[in-house]
């Protein structure tokens, strides 16, 4: 069974982050869950993971679920940030996270951007972690 | 008193003839009686016998012969006696009772012999005062020269005299005497008739003025007047014939007439001038004068011999001359005119009546000329044109006008009716007696009908031009002379009459249009450019008129034409619905703007909401699931229901999110139009719903349908829609039989049909099916939200096509909708 260090997920929704830790717990192919509210929230974390002074409270993530809907600084614009952020504070996948289809002017925007690996439809459960982890992880 | 002493040589001739007869019978009896004698020879005494006979006969014829002889002498004598007496009692009385005055006179003294009774009335004295006095006291003239005048009538010399006249009462009058010498027995006296001239005088001396005036007329009359001596001179030339001789008078005056004119010895006026001048004859005819320097005039000549020898009358006529000249010219032209000309010409007398026509006239109205002769003006005129004829006829006869012409229908002998031109005279002969009317006819029908082709046509244009506010022109490129149309003038709003050429057209427009219409001109002429302007120009009456103008060049009549239409309403018109439109299009457009404004909005609303709502379901339902695996332990079969229930209402309640937000999109997002495969769509709809059909009995009647072009998202969204319906409301039914297809009504649009037999409707509730919410069946009965046909309907309106359906409750229903081609 494949199993990755660690898993960020973004989004506002506390609610949604306790299930969604659940599951990913649920599906034992993650050592350690980090949970950020907004996109700010998520460069700070980022940019701190590169320090290696910081490994043990800011590890950086193999996989990022991104909401896109957020507060203070929405899913979009933390991914224009993130793409300028050095190859060293980058997770090795991320995925957005939707409670609704795209519109479509959203989906042609999401689709420009490099750094979005794949979607999937909240909520996330421990077969989706796990079929993810599988897809897109080696180890 | 006068006693006559007649010689009587009449007596004197009686003897002799006397003597002479007796003599000539005497001897003429002795010798026949005696030849007689020998013939019969008798004897003897029968001789002696008739010889005594003989002598006896003799004595007796003689004897009587003598008687009656003095018997009618003596008788004579007597006569003449009282004859003589009468005569003399016959001059007594002529002289005293003459009433011309005579006197006698005594040439030597002077003394008055014997006067009469007039002579005595005359200068005032009786008889006896008047024998008293001398012709010196009469004669006012002196003593000598009346002795010498006496002389001078004694010898014989002279006879008649002037003098003046004393009479008693002192007054002198002018005398006429006529007067003689006259012998009475041995005396020789004057004799004197005297005859009182003074009236005469004075009658005289006004004449003699009077012919001073009419020499002082001569001078001023416009005929030339002459007078040539008997010696050739000329004597007098009045202005008039200074002229005429083109050389001045004084240069003629005293100067012998051949000397003047050289040559003119051989020309006909020298020879009638010469024989006035020998035989004092008179003439009077037209001369034609040939000057020195070879000009020519005519003149109309009178010679008439007069006392000092001729005169001559001289009238010039060069002018006449010419005009006759002319005339006969045109006479001569006429006559070919008449015989060969195009022209029909035809005399016709005071009753109508063709007397002559030629072979033109013939042709025109296709009688013959005899038949024509026998016809009048009358009988090949047209009946409407009679009465507007005749009275011109008759004017024209009785010289009230001296020409008619006119334009006339004829009747030809075909009854074809011809219009003719007609020019009438009147030809009279010296004494202005009429004598024909002469006619001259042009067929003109061709032209006519021409004209009545361009009335009509003109009229046309004319009703064109008032309803279509448009009129044409044209200029001609050299003169800039410029015709309109009556409706240019009233576009101009200016009268019919006014004077128009280039100039003042393009003065008509408006300063800004002005130069336009300028250059546009100028290109025409210049390089035959058309053109085909919209300007304005300013009327008479100062209004701003809006023009459409159009010039072609028609450089090989060098003339430029057009078109000129007065478009102020329809540009007005034009401006109106402009400026509606472009606020339609604005108000169009802000509502556009709106209502993509307040999709936008709704859109973003409805996807918050939708967003936001699952956000609390999905921790509805996924917190009730741990709830659920950690109550399983307690072994409490109602906790499995109620979270059951839980779960099923948030389920519920997230189709109802789902369908409401798709509904809400798909109303208002673009449309991508691109061609579709509809059997593909299909068959992958019917695979998706593999769930929904696993363990039914459902018989699929699928025909293949043709390719649209439509946005594949939402067609899709119908398709699954009707499908996931056929499906739901069959489930019920042991065989359920689901049918699609298509059907081509019309070149526009196909129509497609989902149908099927299962819960069906009743066709009143048909028009609740796409309503938003609108449902049939209870939830129970059949699961659904109410949203789907709705959302079904907005896509297909978006595609502009329509939907409807038909059912028969518990029996089937079948959903239509159509998509353009």
């Amino acid at each position: 069974m494949k199993m990755i260090d660690c898993i960020l997920l973004i989004d506002d929704d506390l609610n949604d982050n306790e299930f969604h830790s659940l599951a990913i717990e649920e599906s034992a192919a993650c050592r350690q869950i980090r949970e950020v509210n907004n996109g700010a929230e998520a460069l700070n974390y980022l940019i701190r993971s590169a320090d290696p002074a910081n490994a043990g409270a800011f590890p950086l993530p193999d996989l990022i679920f991104l909401d896109l809907n957020m507060p203070l600084m929405n899913g979009f614009t933390f991914l224009e940030e993130y793409s300028k952020l050095e190859p060293g504070m980058k997770a090795k996948k991320l995925i957005v996270m939707l409670s609704v289809p795209l519109n479509r002017s959203d989906e042609i925007k999401a689709k420009s951007i490099r750094e979005i690996d794949d979607f999937c439809f909240k909520p996330l459960t421990s077969v989706m972690v796990r079929d993810i982890i599988d897809r897109y992880f080696d180890c | 008193m006068i006693e006559p002493t007649p010689k009587s040589r009449r007596s004197f001739k009686l003897e002799y003839k006397i003597a002479l007869t007796y003599l000539v019978i005497g001897f003429l009896w002795i010798l026949f009686s005696d030849k007689v004698l020998d013939m019969m020879e008798p004897d003897d005494t029968l001789l002696t016998k008739f010889q005594t006979y003989k002598g006896s006969f003799f004595i007796l014829v003689t004897t009587i012969m003598l008687y009656l002889l003095v018997q009618r002498h003596m008788k004579r004598l007597g006569v003449e006696e009282a004859k003589r007496m009468e005569s003399e009692r016959h001059y007594r009385a002529l002289f005293n009772d003459n009433l011309a005055v005579i006197l006698l006179m005594d040439p030597i003294s002077g003394k008055i012999e014997d006067a009469n009774q007039a002579a005595c009335n005359y200068y005032g004295w009786d008889y006896p005062e008047m024998c008293e006095k001398t012709i010196f006291e009469i004669n006012t003239s002196n003593k000598e020269r009346i002795r010498s005048n006496l002389a001078a009538i004694v010898s014989g010399k002279i006879n008649h005299f002037e003098f003046k006249h004393r009479l008693a009462n002192g007054e002198i009058r002018d005398v006429e005497v006529f007067t003689g010498p006259i012998q009475l027995g041995d005396r020789t006296l004057v004799y004197s008739h005297i005859n009182d001239i003074t009236e005469q005088k004075i009658a005289r001396e006004i004449i003699r003025k009077n012919d001073e005036r009419y020499r002082n007329t001569l001078d001023q009359m416009i005929e030339g007047c002459q007078i040539i001596g008997f010696d050739w001179n000329y004597l007098y030339l009045n202005r008039a014939a200074e002229i005429h001789n083109k050389r001045p008078n004084d240069e003629l005056m005293g100067r012998k007439y051949m000397d003047m004119w050289p040559g003119i010895e051989s020309t006909r006026v020298f020879q009638l001038i010469k024989q006035s001048l020998e035989e004092r004859t008179s003439s009077h005819f037209e001369n034609e004068f040939v000057f020195p320097d070879g000009s020519i005039d005519w003149f109309d000549l009178s010679i008439q011999p007069v006392p000092e020898g001729v005169f001559i009358l001289s009238i010039n006529i060069t002018e006449r001359k010419l005009q006759e000249k002319q005339l006969y010219e045109s006479e001569f032209r006429f006559n070919n005119l008449y015989e060969s000309g195009p022209f029909g010409m035809v005399m016709a007398d005071a009753d109508f009546r063709f007397k002559k026509v030629n072979d033109a006239f013939c042709n025109i109205l296709g009688y013959s000329e005899e038949e024509l002769q026998q016809l009048r003006f009358t009988d090949v005129t047209h009946p409407d044109e009679i009465g507007k004829d005749l009275p011109n006829v008759r004017r024209l006869i009785n010289r009230e006008i001296t020409v008619y012409k006119t334009e006339k229908r004829y009747i030809r002998k075909d009854g074809q009716i011809i219009w003719g031109s007609l020019t009438l005279t009147s030809t009279y002969d010296n004494e202005g007696h009429f004598l024909y009317n002469l006619g001259i006819v042009e067929d003109i029908t061709p032209r006519k009908q021409a004209e009545e082709l361009l009335k009509n046509s003109k009229k046309l244009l004319a009703e064109t031009e008032l309803i279509g506010k448009v009129g044409g022109w044209e200029f001609n490129i050299d003169t800039f002379q410029q015709t309109w149309t009556d409706e240019v003038y009233r576009i101009h709003e200016v009268d019919l009459d006014f004077k128009q050429d280039i100039n003042a057209g393009i003065n008509f427009y408006a300063p800004t249009s002005r130069p336009i219409i300028e250059d546009a001109v100028q290109r025409v002429i210049g390089l035959g450019e058309p053109f085909d302007l919209e300007l304005e120009i300013i009327t008479a009456k100062g209004n701003l008129r809006k023009v459409h103008t159009i010039g072609k060049p028609d450089l090989e009549n060098r003339r430029v034409y057009g078109f000129f239409q007065d478009i102020t309403e329809r540009k007005k018109a034009e401006e109106e619905i402009k400026k509606l439109n472009e606020t339609l299009e604005q108000r169009v457009e802000d509502r556009t703007l709106q209502l993509r404004q307040s999709n936008q909005e709704l859109e973003a609303f409805s996807y918050s909401v939708s967003h936001d709502l699952r956000a609390p379901l999905r921790h509805v339902i996924g917190f009730s699931e741990k709830l659920e695996s950690r109550l399983k332990t307690m072994e409490d079969p109602e906790v499995n229901r109620l979270t059951g229930k839980i779960k099923a209402s948030a389920a519920k309640m997230s189709l109802l999110i789902d369908e409401l937000l798709s509904y809400s999109r798909y109303g208002s997002t673009d449309l991508t139009l691109i061609p579709l495969s509809l059997d593909s769509m299909i068959d992958e709809i019917i695979r998706e719903a593999n769930d929904l059909i696993k363990g039914r009995n459902i018989e699929w009647n699928i025909q293949p349908l043709p390719s649209v072009t439509a946005d594949p998202t939402l067609i899709r969204l119908v398709w699954q829609n009707l499908i996931l319906n056929a499906i739901k409301f069959t489930s019920k039914k042991e065989h359920a039989t689901i049918e699609i297809g298509c059907q081509q009504t019309s070149q526009k649009e196909i129509v497609f049909f989902v149908k099927d037999n299962g819960a069906g409707f009743r066709m009143s509730y048909a028009d609740k099916l796409f309503g938003v919410f609108q449902r049939l069946h209870s939830t129970e009965e059949f699961e659904g939200t109410g949203i789907g046909l709705a959302t079904v309907r907005r896509i297909i309106n978006r595609h502009n096509g329509s939907v409807w359906a038909e059912g028969v409750e518990n029996e089937g229903a079948t959903l239509y909708f159509t998509l353009p081609r």
